[in-house]
This record gives structure tokens, C-alpha cells and sequence, in this order.
């Protein structure tokens, strides 16, 4: 670990919070100040495990994360994706003790804030406290999403769904645009994500890519159909609560 | 592990290219399993009668296992369409 203390280097979660509300000034500036410690974690490193009780929050700089649990027999449920400008584990400011895994999914650069320093943030700064309160509610609502869509939507949809929200949260957060974004997990990886074997995620993907709706390709998706793609996956992006000014944009883009 | 390939034979071939990693035979039976009844459940909703295969084969070609999943559903009194 090594600390560093740049004033830019906390920026992505700036974007991130203010992808749902706006902070004033003086609220900005505290944000980008908070205390942290930077750590380069390779492919696959856990984070924090089941059980652990972690003193600071983990905010994703650069790389993307994920949430995953195994059963038993030894099947990998990945519960969600973390890219940067997301806190993860923000939920262990006040849940103390781990009830998931998190770990890296990519070569990640994450910033390690401790908790009393975030708790002191929001002290007398109530946008902050709303930002980092919405923040977790999103994150609530996106696992809504995800019983919706694993619970009652085919592999076809579950993929189509994962593609249009991964290429809608990266482009809130500014790391994509023009219908194109980085999508690194494997196919192996995504197949665990929406909870289908890999060769019938193969399937859909190939269906995909035969309608014209997308191509994936070195870790890199490009839409190549977003109505199409939004009407496979019956994606409404509401339950993402972007503010009024990125949805209107947003529709705008995909029209 | 190793690495096996899994063929879908549902109206048509649909090769596989990419294959998965078992950990050993009885993972490759579940894979195959689990494939086509994830598949009936997406594509035989619509049909009285459907039959889905997958034919498994190792990293040198060799035939591993054949798995046929057939869906019959049969109506005791339906109006013609």
C-alpha cells in the first residue's frame, strides 16, 4: 500500500455521486479530500471475504470489480459488477460484518478510505449524505432489477439486460459513449453473472450477434442496435434513478 | 480440468467453438443437463413437441456424451387455432 493524496485522484467518485445529485462547492472539495490509500490488485484478488469485518470502504479508481458467492457444489453465482467510481462495500459503513465476497474481476486500482473518515464527511454536509445514501438505494434497486430479471427473464434477456445496464452505467460515469464501452469479463464470467451455463450464454450470444444487436470482441461491446437490444432485454432504465438532465441525454443518444 | 466442446442440435447445428473447462465427467453431464433445459425453458414454451440434443466432444474430437432432451405436451381438448 502506498498513500497518495493527489487532489484528482478521488474524481471517478465524484462523477459517481454526482451522476445522481449535485454537491455545491465546498461539498465537492471535501469529497476529494478524504484521507485514502491506493492499492494495484491484480486479476481475481479478493477485496474482502465472508465474515471479515473491514475498517475502510472501497472505492473502484480504475478496473472492475465484482460481488460473487459459490454453493456448496461449487457453483459460482456472480451477484454483481463494480466499475470505476463505485463503493462497493459502502453498505459496511454500518453493516460490520462481510456477508458476501468482493474481489477484483480485471487488474483493478482501488482507493481505501477509512470509515471514520467517511462518516466524518457527511457531518454537516447533508448532499453528501444524500448522495452517499442514494447511492446505496441504487444499489438496492439495481438487485430488484436483477430478481426481476433472473427470476423471470431467459438467458436471452438476462444478456441483453446485462449489456444495455453496463453500457448505461459506464456511460453516466463518462467511460462510454457512442455505443461502445469495455465489457472485460469472460464469457465464463458473464454466464455466471445471469446464471446460465457458459455454452448456453454462448448461445445467446450468438443469437445476439446474429440479429445485428451487438458484437463482442475483446472485451470491448458494441451496440449495434440499441431499440432492438432495449426491447430484448425489456430494459427501462429508471431503476438506475441517473438524474433527470443524463436520462433525457440518454434517451436522446439511443434514439 | 479440461476443456470440452458442447453441440447444439436444435432445428438446426449450433457448433461450438469456444467449449468450457470441467472439472471432470460428472461437471460435463450437469453442463449438458443444464444447457438444454435451460434452452427448453427458452425456446420450448411455444411447442406441443420439442427436441433438444447436445452432443459433447473432447479437445481432440473424440465423442464424449450424447444428451436429448424431448418435451411432449398433450392436450385433452384444445380449439383449433
Amino acid at each position: 500500500m502506498a498513500g497518495s493524496h493527489h487532489p484528482q485522484t478521488l474524481t471517478p467518485l465524484l462523477r459517481k455521486l454526482e451522476s445522481v445529485i449535485r454537491l455545491n462547492d465546498e461539498e465537492r472539495r471535501a469529497v476529494l479530500a478524504l484521507p485514502h490509500t491506493i492499492r494495484q490488485v491484480g486479476p481475481h484478488e479478493d477485496v474482502a471475504t465472508v465474515g471479515e469485518r473491514p475498517a475502510h470502504c472501497c472505492l473502484v479508481l480504475e478496473g472492475w470489480a465484482h460481488r460473487y458467492g459459490y454453493t456448496v457444489a461449487g457453483d459460482r453465482q456472480i451477484l454483481s459488477f463494480y466499475i470505476a467510481g463505485d463503493i462497493p462495500d459502502l453498505q459496511h459503513l454500518y453493516l460490520p460484518v462481510m456477508d458476501h465476497s468482493l474481489a477484483s474481476l480485471t487488474a483493478c486500482t482501488l482507493a481505501f478510505i477509512p470509515h471514520e473518515a467517511m462518516r466524518a464527511l457527511v457531518v454537516g454536509r447533508p448532499g453528501v449524505m444524500a448522495a452517499l445514501w442514494r447511492d446505496t438505494l441504487v444499489d438496492a434497486s439495481v438487485y430488484r432489477e436483477r430478481i426481476m430479471t433472473l427470476g423471470r427473464r431467459q438467458s436471452l434477456g438476462r444478456t441483453a439486460h446485462l449489456f444495455c445496464e453496463m453500457y448505461m452505467r459506464q456511460r453516466a460515469v463518462g467511460l462510454a459513449d457512442n455505443l461502445c464501452c469495455p465489457l472485460p469479463p469472460t464469457q465464463a464470467e458473464l454466464a455466471d453473472a445471469v446464471g446460465v451455463t457458459a455454452v448456453h450464454f454462448n448461445r445467446s450470444l450468438r443469437t445476439l450477434r446474429a440479429q445485428c444487436r451487438i458484437v463482442l470482441q475483446g472485451g470491448h461491446l458494441t451496440i449495434g442496435d440499441w431499440p432492438g437490444l432495449v426491447t430484448t432485454a425489456e430494459f427501462d432504465p429508471v431503476y438506475l434513478h441517473f438524474d433527470e438532465d443524463r436520462r433525457r441525454s440518454g434517451e436522446r443518444a439511443s434514439a | 480440468m479440461a476443456r470440452y466442446f458442447f453441440e447444439i442440435e436444435n432445428g438446426g447445428l449450433h457448433r461450438d467453438d469456444t467449449g468450457a473447462e470441467c472439472r471432470d465427467l460428472d461437471e460435463v453431464r450437469a453442463i449438458a443437463v443444464r444447457t438444454l433445459t435451460g434452452i427448453a425453458a427458452e425456446e420450448a414454451v411455444l411447442h406441443d413437441r420439442h427436441t433438444i440434443a447436445v452432443a459433447v466432444r473432447d479437445a481432440a474430437g473424440t465423442s464424449v456424451l450424447d444428451v436429448t432432451l424431448t418435451l411432449t405436451a398433450a392436450w385433452s381438448r384444445r380449439a383449433e387455432a
